[in-house]
């Protein structure tokens, strides 16, 4: 038998859009965390809007995937940088910025995770996993526990 | 003096819809957060009012049967309730709560001060609609104020 240190184990996945919906699905994640000592994994996503452009005849002039990653990850590290200034943490978060459909990314992240945390309305990305038709789908196929987090919560 | 804010005991609601083999880790769920969380747990096992009762007239002999049937499946929801608390060795801090209703109304009814829902999910066709639990955590989901646990059934789950 191995000692694998049991941080390294559990891992809260949570979504991350730059809504404040997400911000406070962040919170509860990091609360939890503390709770259970886990790592908590911020995760945000970003598709390139000039893939479906081309379809309808657009020119992907406009968009850069760069610059679209760049902002991914400027608004996942602000999110993160503003939650942990109003409530201060000893629990490791972790960010990725990754390319994709969000459902599929987040699913994805959360393989092996124990909870996958999102908010329940955010900028039509992560939101629509629970609430749109995607939903049933995503839920169903969920590979651990998912908590939806009401954009609302009052601090407890 | 006045204190703005007092210490609380968190409350989790469990929320049942259905005797079934997936609500153990539904349950185990639920007592896993209240431990890390020093919550107090209220199962609300929700029944909906047409699952043993048929919409047509009956006569009295047929509405008394059904009456019978009814308490005799609230009853053994109950027992069934106890023993799978029990066993999870949780008895004393659990709270039950059956009530006849619409699932989705009556659990968000029981969560209006709970700091956490727990609901299943699952697309288990042999239990009549494939889609109804996941309709019934959906509408938690999107309605509740506090955040929902939705936990999945697996084939480990159930055993």
């Amino acid at each position: 038998m191995t000692n694998r240190p049991i941080a390294n184990d559990r891992r809260i996945v949570v979504g991350v859009d730059g809504s404040t919906g997400s911000a406070t699905a962040l919170r509860w994640a990091i609360r939890q965390a503390e709770r259970t000592g886990a790592t908590v994994e911020a995760v945000s996503t970003w598709q390139n809007p000039a893939m479906s452009g081309y379809a309808i005849g657009w020119a992907p002039m406009a968009y850069d995937g760069d610059s679209l990653a760049t902002i991914a990850e400027k608004t996942l590290t602000e999110t993160v940088a503003d939650v942990t200034a109003q409530h201060t943490t000893s629990v490791d978060i972790v960010t990725h910025v990754v390319q994709g459909h969000p459902a599929e990314i987040l699913l994805h992240a959360a393989n092996g995770a124990d909870l996958l945390v999102v908010g329940s309305r955010g900028h039509g990305t992560f939101a629509g996993i629970l609430l749109g038709s995607i939903s049933q789908h995503c839920v169903q196929h969920a590979p651990c526990p998912v908590v939806v987090v009401p954009q609302d919560q009052p601090s407890r | 003096m006045t204190q703005l804010r007092t210490p609380r005991t968190a409350h989790i609601v469990v929320g049942l819809d259905r005797a079934g083999t997936h609500d153990r880790a539904v349950l185990t769920a639920a007592l896993e957060h209240a431990r890390h969380g020093h919550a107090d747990v209220r199962v609300v096992h929700a029944i909906a009012i047409d699952a043993h009762l048929p919409t047509a007239p009956l006569d009295a002999a047929a509405r008394r049967r059904q009456l019978i049937t009814r308490r005799d499946h609230l009853q053994a929801a109950t027992n069934d309730l106890r023993r799978q608390v029990a066993h999870l060795g949780a008895h004393d801090t659990v709270h039950y709560d059956i009530r006849y209703g619409d699932p989705a109304t009556v659990i968000l009814d029981a969560a209006q001060h709970a700091d956490l829902i727990v609901v299943g999910t699952r697309s288990d066709a042999s239990h009549g609609s494939p889609l109804l639990l996941g309709i019934v955590s959906q509408d938690i989901a999107v309605h509740a104020t506090c955040p929902v646990l939705l936990i999945p059934a697996t084939p480990t789950s159930s055993s």
